[in-house]
Formats: structure tokens, sequence, C-alpha cells
């Protein structure tokens, strides 16, 4: 588990076919979520980003993650029923005691 | 708090429970505190709060799936937080608060009569990875996320158990962090994790087959 982040040449499984890169595949995988998310804690961000940078593979993998993220956030947009925003603050009128709109 | 709301009634009794306000956080050079008039009250819930009516009602929808009681529980959410508004502490986190109120106004609103009992996903999640299945077609692997339709995205999160779709929501669409996940969901920043990484990975095996479906990559088995 602790980085053997110099050998040059990892050989690495997880990323399929990650032949040459600095540091760990598999560390920078498992990072991966946190570090899109970003979750990763500061004293981990400069070894995934220098793994980024150098390793193909895993920059790809990482550019389709986050590409994925933006495809469902902009696919998920609602539009807004036109009267929600009406009912409501006619709701908090007479919560407040507002006999309604005065202007 | 349904009658008897005189502008004078709230300043006597609150007067323990002062909301401090962080200078930069002053709204039109007023300091928000609770000695605010209701219609200051009012004048600063507007501002604050009505602009995330929309987002809330989005989120809503991927809790309810249907829009009228989507509509029903963001009202009740909105009613709610002005109900408490005078508790909600000036230049904390006014979004939280909000989704937190809307998480337990749905529950208790409508847990009861889910369609589903809480499920566990698959085991054989686990494993899986869009990334590579979507490298084994033509189509470069951008293309095959551009075939996913609004309704295939929609479809692919409602498929999800209730807790697993809402940590991803709450994550990838509305961009909390993982403390303010736990905290809406009133469930350990552990819990969060694990859901959010099990949970976008069954996503993403939905939104892989109805890539198969738009015809934009190979059936599975080339794959081990
Ligand atoms: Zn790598």
């Amino acid at each position: 588990m602790s980085g053997a982040q110099t050998d040059g040449t990892t050989e690495d499984a997880v990323g399929g076919n990650c032949a040459e890169g600095s540091g760990n595949c598999s560390e920078a995988l498992r990072d991966l979520e946190r570090y899109l998310d970003g979750e990763l804690p500061e004293s981990d961000l400069g070894s995934i980003r220098d793994h980024l940078a150098a390793c193909y593979p895993c920059a790809d993998r990482a550019t389709f993650e986050e590409q994925l993220r933006a495809i469902v956030r902009e696919r998920c947009v609602e539009r807004t029923p036109p009267d929600l925003h009406a009912a409501i603050r006619e709701r908090l009128d007479v919560m407040s005691g507002d006999p309604g709109p005065s202007a | 708090m349904t009658s008897g709301t005189g502008s004078e009634v709230a300043d006597a009794s609150d007067t323990t429970e002062r909301i401090e306000v962080d200078p930069a956080r002053e709204v039109d050079g007023t300091l928000l505190r609770t000695e605010l008039t209701d219609a200051q009250r009012r004048d600063l819930f507007e501002q604050q709060v009505m602009p995330e009516v929309d987002r809330l009602y989005g989120a809503a929808m991927r809790y309810t799936h249907d829009p009228t009681e989507a509509q029903d529980v963001v009202q009740e959410t909105v009613a709610k937080a002005f109900q408490s508004f005078h508790q909600f502490q000036q230049g904390t986190n006014l979004r939280a608060w909000l989704y937190r109120i809307l998480h337990t106004t749905y529950i208790s609103m409508y847990r009861k009569k889910q369609r589903r009992p809480q499920e566990a996903l698959q085991e054989s999640i686990d494993d899986f990875s869009f990334y590579d299945e979507a490298r084994t077609g033509d189509s470069a692997e951008y293309e095959v996320l551009e075939t996913i339709t609004d309704e295939q995205v929609k479809e692919a999160l409602a498929d999800l158990p209730e807790a697993f779709r809402m940590a991803v929501y709450l994550a990838d669409v509305e961009g909390f962090a993982y403390k303010e996940i736990a905290e809406i969901m009133d469930t350990p920043i552990g819990t969060v994790m694990s859901r959010l990484h099990r949970g976008r990975k069954a996503l993403q095996k939905a939104l892989r087959d109805y890539a198969e479906d738009n015809g934009l990559i190979d059936s599975p088995g080339g794959q081990a």
C-alpha cells in the first residue's frame, strides 16, 4: 500500500494497459473517485495530479468519468411547473399573515 | 406559527438565540438578527430561498418521480424552511439546510407509500467499468455518452434504490460535498462514500445498457 512511486514502469493490471507513467496506477485509480469529488486530502493531491499528467490511460479514464458526470448533470434538468413559484408565495403570504403583495 | 404572527411577538421570546451575523453577510446594510420584522424576514427569505426553488424541484422529481408529488414536497419544504428561517444561522450553508429539510419532508410525506422496499445493490457491480466497455466498440467513448438521452438518465437514476439514488444525485447533480450529503441524509460519511461508489457503478451499468440499446456500444461478452 505504501506508494512505490518512482519505479517508472508500473505494470498494474487495474488500468488494463498502464505500461508507463509516473507512480502507481492502482493507487491513482483508488483515489480517482475522491479526487474527482474534490474530497482528496491536500496531501494526496500532488501524487494523483502528477500521475494523471504522466499516465495517459488513467487520464483518459478520469476524463471519461468527468464526462459521464457532466452527462448525468445535464440530462437531469427539470422544468419547474410555471405555477409553483406563485403557489409558494401565496402560501408564504398566508403564513406571514400578509393579505398579499401590497405593491 | 399558524396564527398570531404579530411583528413584535418573536422579538421578546428569542433573545437568547441571537443569530450571529457575519458582517459580510449583511443584506443591504441591514443587520440580520432575530429582531428582524416579519416583513424583513420575508424579504430575506425571498432573496435567499426562492432562487433555490427550481433546483429543489429538480431534486424532488428525483425523489418522487411525479410532478404533482414533487410540487407538494417543494411547497412543504419551503413552508417549513420559512417557519424555521429564524433558526437558520446566516452565513452557514443555506443549500445544505434546505436540502436537509427537503429530505426529511419527503420522508415524512411519501416514504410510507414507497413503491419498493429499500433494496441493496447486487454484488456484481463492483468490478463493472463503463469506461472499459465503452472502449470496446468502434465509437469514441464520448460519442457513446452523448447518445444517452435525458429520459434514459432519469430512468437509470430512478432504478437505483433510493439511498443510492439520492447520494448520487446530491453529489453529481447538486455538487454537494460528502459531509453535506451526510448531513442531508443524516448518515455517516463512510456510508455516503460507499453509497456513492456503488450507486455510480450501478448507474453506469444501466447507462451502458442504454448505450447498447442506442446502438453505439457492443453487446456484452467481449469483456471478461
Ligand atoms: Zn496510470
